[in-house]
């Protein structure tokens, strides 16, 4: 079972960022599934160091999708 | 004693052990009075025949003792010996006789000088039925029952004529509800037709759909009044837009300065505005759906509240730094669509929320509450932020929820049971301290291993001050990772 521990992780899928909250300290454990890129850092400068690498983006969500 | 009825076809069997090929056998019968009739004999083998008593002939009988005369005459000798078989026969059955009495067999002894011949004699192949009886009654001699059954055709012919009648105007109203049912629904989609003749359901329909129904929203003026607010809304009906103590503009930038803006019917059209005085109100008629309020620097703030929604809003997307308050009771019945952010500080119980709401989100300093077991039926989104205490097991959500994310100050918990829906997105969960312990963190894990189907998010969350995982939900978390859903715990 892959588990990530650090204080910071950033979850992705191609070069989207899927955790809103990806440079904020984390707490707890992390089990990424299968299908998800994932990488933990000690420090908020290695996750925005590999971020910035991997030209990774997060794309602000709108309002909630709306049913028709 | 074997009985037989007036009117019928019955035939008997004679069955001896011994050869009475050589006799000629004849079966004659009669009533006390009356004429003997032969019966038609038939051989069947050389040790038994057969003696059939024609409808026509029994029916001339009197009721009472039948004697039926068995006679065998020897070929050689030319000797005949007579022997009668008791019999009874009744009226037929024509007024309701139920055969019951039957004796179906019977025995005889025929003694011929030192031969003494025994028959069995059995009563078989009855043929006819009261129908036939009614046949073989005597003629009608009288012409009554002619008479009756004349009468009787002529009554049936003339309500066979009426329901033919009635047949035929009732497909012609149906037939004229059809046609007015589809000028009906060319109301709702032409909205041009003035000469129409729709049926009352329509009439109904089109009342409580094109009624005028106006609505003001009022807003107070913001810092300076500078800033234009944009609210995205639909009406059912082409209508306009006109706003008291303010402005209306073609654009979120102020250009097209206007005293009014159309509405086309089912098209959602964005209102730019401003007002310049704290009583500043927009008014237009029968909206239906409020996508979207955004507010900007200095831009109108809107007196927001559930009971002065539009009666007929089916969607509402109330968002931006709102104000509003109110109990969501008070929300239009037909909403099916909720979403409330911004800094409303709402009230109620979910439980009354409409009936027909599938997507629920609430956000804001709301202070709502109520157990998730009453959400409306058919809810398949449901977000609960703010300052909410609402109760009840994760396991009663109704069955469609695939989004499921809960803050505030919640004390839900998870009995262990629950069946979830295809194509589960997220699970998110905050609640209040010490409410969800490890046990109930396991068991949801285990319960949602349980689903194998996930999509979007493909997320669940249950951190905050939700137990911490056991090892005895690891089984669980791998399964779930092997789905492709991503697991957070403490």
């Amino acid at each position: 079972m892959i588990e990530l521990t650090k204080k910071y992780w950033v979850l992705y899928e191609g070069t989207t960022i899927k955790n809103q909250d990806y440079r904020e300290e984390q707490s707890g454990k992390c089990y990424p599934g299968e299908s998800i890129g994932y990488a933990e850092f000690d420090t908020l400068e290695e996750l925005d160091a590999f971020v910035q690498a991997n030209n990774l983006v997060y794309v602000e969500q709108d309002m909630p999708e709306q049913l028709m | 004693m074997i009985t037989f009825y007036k009117g019928e076809d019955f035939t008997l069997t004679f069955t001896s052990t011994q050869d009475i090929s050589g006799y000629t056998k004849s079966v004659s019968y009669f009533t006390p009075f009356g004429t003997p009739i032969l019966a038609v004999v038939t051989p069947i083998n050389n040790f038994s025949f057969s003696a059939k008593f024609a409808a026509v002939d029994t029916a001339t009988l009197k009721a009472g003792a039948l004697n039926v005369v068995v006679t065998f005459t020897d070929a050689n000798s030319n000797k005949s010996i007579s022997k009668a078989m008791p019999a009874q026969i009744l009226d037929s059955l024509v007024n309701g006789n139920i055969r019951t009495a039957d004796i179906p067999s019977t025995s005889l002894e025929i003694v011929f000088e030192q031969n003494t011949i025994a028959l069995d004699i059995n009563f078989v192949g009855l043929t006819n039925t009261q129908t036939t009886a009614v046949n073989n009654l005597p003629a009608d001699t009288n012409g009554a029952i002619a008479t009756l059954q004349n009468n009787i055709n002529t009554e049936a012919a003339t309500r066979k004529s009426a329901d033919d009648t009635l047949t035929a105007n009732l497909t012609t109203l149906t037939n004229n509800a059809e046609v007015k049912t589809n000028k009906t629904s060319d109301i709702y989609t032409n909205r041009q037709s003035t000469t129409i003749y729709p049926n009352v359901k329509g009439i109904a329909d089109y009342i409580d759909n094109f009624t005028i129904k106006p609505w003001v929203l009022s807003f107070r003026k913001n810092g300076d009044g500078t800033g234009i607010s944009t609210i995205n809304i639909t009406s059912n009906i082409d209508t306009t837009v006109t706003i008291t103590n303010g402005y209306l503009y073609t654009d979120s930038l102020g250009n097209g300065q206007t005293t009014f803006i159309n509405l086309t019917h089912n098209v959602a059209t964005n209102v730019h505005f401003k007002v310049i005085k704290n009583n500043g109100f927009i008014s237009t008629n029968n909206i239906i759906r409020i996508d979207s309020f955004t507010d900007r620097a200095n831009s109108p703030i809107p007196y927001f509240s559930p009971a002065n929604l539009p009666a007929g809003l089916t969607v509402l997307s109330w968002n931006g730094n709102n104000t509003g308050t109110g109990d969501i009771a008070n929300l239009p019945a037909g909403l099916t669509y909720f979403v409330w952010q911004g800094n409303n500080t709402g009230m109620g119980d979910i439980a009354n929320l409409p009936a027909g709401v599938t997507f629920f989100y609430w956000q804001g300093n709301n202070t709502g509450m109520g157990d998730i077991a009453n959400l409306p039926a058919g809810l398949t989104y449901f977000y609960w932020a703010g300052n909410n205490t609402g109760t009840g097991d994760i396991a009663n959500l109704p069955a469609g929820v695939t989004i499921f994310i809960w803050q505030g100050n919640n004390t839900g918990t998870f009995s262990g049971t629950r069946t979830w829906a295809q194509n589960m997105r997220k699970i998110y969960l905050r609640p209040a301290a010490g409410v969800f312990t490890s046990a109930m963190t396991d068991a949801l894990l285990i319960s949602l291993a349980t689903q194998s189907s996930w999509t979007s998010e493909k997320t669940i969350d249950l951190r905050g001050n939700c137990g911490a995982r056991t090892s005895a939900s690891n089984s669980a978390v791998a399964t779930l990772q092997s789905y492709g859903v991503t697991v957070l715990t403490n």
